[in-house]
């Protein structure tokens, strides 16, 4: 086990350290430069690149870079002059930034993740009955419908039209209601019909045929075989869902206006803020890899054929 | 177990040969229920049968054919324009000649949107075919030169694979600037190495399947094996891939869009976006290309579903 650990950080941090490379050497090859405005004088210019330490050859600001990002320091933004990029996504003061969509991202997890079980174990123990259907209906549209449409009709339905909830912000319990939900509906819908699947597809597993020919009542049979052994493939997507939330989370907090770190990513993007940029796809890709890690060591500790396989 | 079969066997064969011919009846032999009993049917021939009993199917692939037709066709017949300020028409309510209106510019709405799926469509299935293509040439030559280049190639593919794609879109996005062919570019850039994977695992896999080698043992040369056994057992992972990729890029521009960071041509994402800032005096223009977005996507996802159904073997009748 201690060795598939290692071998799955060892994995994660090359994954982190390319992408960080990859990123740095991209964004510096920006066809028409920093600072490419015509008003700025050519002095200007010149005093600007020293500031941000774009007068040094790129392989020394590569290293600089790096320098700093062990000490946490992810440089000044150019969209915001003399504004930390490391204080603008954490922002303790506001709590605004990578908090607020953590909130967020953990939120919906925590309400979808078990609604999901639940629906999946509701279809797949009646399979090919009404309520399954149903549910396989509900669920291939959750699918299918991208997530900001779902999030623009019912902010619209519920929030404008029917004014039962706030159409603004993520405080309050009641705020909070339409943007967990609007972003929970993808991983509802992905997680209870791999629930189903897996159910389904462990009722002619042999071990549930020994406790069927044992004579186990059936609520044993699928609560302690079925139930249990179904939840190990919900492990394993729950790492690609924590990055589908990433999605989910750039287009709820654009429409509910929640200041999280979507809007930020847009924003710099939008204003060519090429540090603030970096500085987001080092926190987002960093944080991604981390859940991915974590998902692995914990499917390779619940299932000892996967770190077996390595 | 044959000698006994024998031990017993032979006592009776004994006693039939002392029965008389006359006694015998031959056996009636119907030669249209001989060929009933066992039809050959080819596994892609199946497979297009298994797909075609699903009405379902059927029905969404109709539905998806119909808005590909609608999103070429209908921008070509419409008489009404959708470049340029229309002065006369802007912002126009729902009538005979405007049925879903017309938006700030004053273009017909309902030509605009459907002029909105093309970019969907070319997006979806330019940057399927092309990183289809990428992946199974990496993934089948890494399965087939083993050893060490496989080894190379796929700790790259790992590490590359764990970088979350929409991080790589976003940062060639500021790079390259907008556009649908940035959009293209970024999609095949992350989405070959799935594909690559599964192409290789797949190889990999039936290189050492029993039909295989049971055709070496029988003298197969290798290019039969290939082309009867390796190639349509992979091809059908392959296409449930590339399906399952459409909807994938479709979704991705349609998000880009929608966030402002897509095409600067119209698309449904950029559609929907702006029917977001006129719900309440034209909500058509929010809904009508949502419901086009989605029941596409609806229908591409179902037609996936249901051809993996169809190329699985294992649920071949």
């Amino acid at each position: 086990m201690l060795k598939f650990t290692f071998k799955r950080m060892f994995s994660a941090a090359a994954t982190v350290f390319v992408l960080i490379t990859l990123t740095f050497f991209l964004l510096k090859m920006i066809p028409n430069g920093l600072f490419a405005d015509p008003n700025i004088s050519k002095e200007m210019r010149a005093r600007l690149y020293e500031l941000y330490g774009l007068d040094k050859p790129v392989w020394q600001q590569y290293l600089i870079y790096m320098k700093n990002l062990l000490r946490l320091d992810l440089g000044d933004s150019i969209a915001y002059p003399g504004r930390k990029i490391t204080t603008m996504i954490l922002d303790p003061a506001t709590g605004n930034g990578l908090p607020m969509s953590m909130k967020l991202g953990i939120a919906s997890l925590l309400f979808s993740v078990p609604t999901g079980i639940a629906l999946g174990t509701v279809a797949g123990l009646n399979r090919g009955r009404f309520l399954d259907k149903l549910m396989i209906g509900i669920s291939l549209v959750g699918v299918s419908v991208p997530s900001f449409v779902f999030a623009t009709m019912s902010v619209t339905v519920f929030g404008n039209i029917l004014g039962w909830l706030p159409t603004t912000g993520f405080s309050t319990p009641r705020e909070m209601a339409l943007p967990i939900f609007c972003l929970s509906l993808g991983t509802i819908a992905t997680i209870s019909r791999l629930m189903r699947t897996s159910l389904v597809e462990l009722e002619s597993a042999d071990f549930i045929k020994t406790a069927k020919a044992k004579g186990l009542r059936r609520s044993k049979i699928v609560f302690r075989h079925q139930i249990r052994n179904a939840l190990l493939p919900i492990v394993t997507v729950l790492g690609p869902i924590t990055a589908s939330l990433l999605t989910g989370t750039f287009v709820v907090e654009a429409i509910f206006n929640i200041k999280g770190l979507g809007g930020y990513y847009v924003e710099s993007i939008s204003n060519r803020d090429y540090g603030l940029v970096m500085g987001l796809t080092v926190i987002f890709g960093t944080f991604l890899v981390v859940c991915n890690l974590v998902v692995d060591i914990v499917y390779g500790l619940i299932d000892p054929r996967i770190r077996l396989k390595q | 177990m044959d000698n006994d079969l024998l031990k017993t066997a032979s006592p009776i064969e004994f006693a039939l040969s002392d029965v008389p011919d006359d006694l015998f009846r031959r056996a009636s032999f119907d030669e249209d229920e001989a060929e009933a009993l066992s039809p050959h049917v080819s596994y892609w021939s199946d497979v297009w049968r298994r797909f075609f009993e699903n009405k379902s199917a059927v029905v969404f692939l109709t539905v998806f054919i119909i808005i590909l037709l609608g999103c070429y066709i209908i921008p070509l017949v419409s008489p009404l324009p959708i470049t340029g300020i229309i002065d006369d028409s802007i912002n126009a309510k729902m009538s005979s000649s405007h049925w879903l209106g017309a938006d700030k510019f004053g273009h017909d709405f309902f030509t605009k949107m459907w002029k909105g799926g093309q970019i969907s469509f070319m997006v979806g299935f330019v940057s399927a075919i092309l990183q289809t293509i990428i992946g199974v040439i990496i993934g089948a030559v890494s399965a087939y030169a083993g050893g060490r280049v496989d080894s190379v190639i796929m700790s790259i593919v790992n590490v590359l694979i764990a970088i979350p794609y929409l991080v790589i879109v976003l940062a060639i996005r500021v790079v390259a600037g907008a556009g649908t062919a940035t959009i293209i570019f970024a999609l095949v850039i992350t989405g070959w190495l799935n594909v690559a994977r599964l192409t290789r695992g797949q190889i990999l896999q039936l290189k050492t399947e029993e039909y295989v080698t049971a055709a070496k043992s029988m003298g197969v040369g290798a290019r039969t094996i290939l082309a009867r056994h390796l190639i349509p057992n992979t091809l059908g992972v392959i296409l449930v891939a590339f399906t399952l990729a459409i909807p994938q890029a479709m979704f991705s521009e349609a998000f880009l869009s929608f966030i402002g960071l897509g095409t600067n041509a119209v698309s449904w994402g950029s559609l929907i976006r702006a029917g977001m800032d006129v719900r309440f005096k034209h909500p058509q223009q929010l809904i009508a290309p949502s419901i086009l977005l989605a029941l596409t996507m609806l229908c591409v996802q179902l037609i996936g579903d249901t051809l993996r159904d169809a190329l699985d073997p294992k649920l071949r009748r």
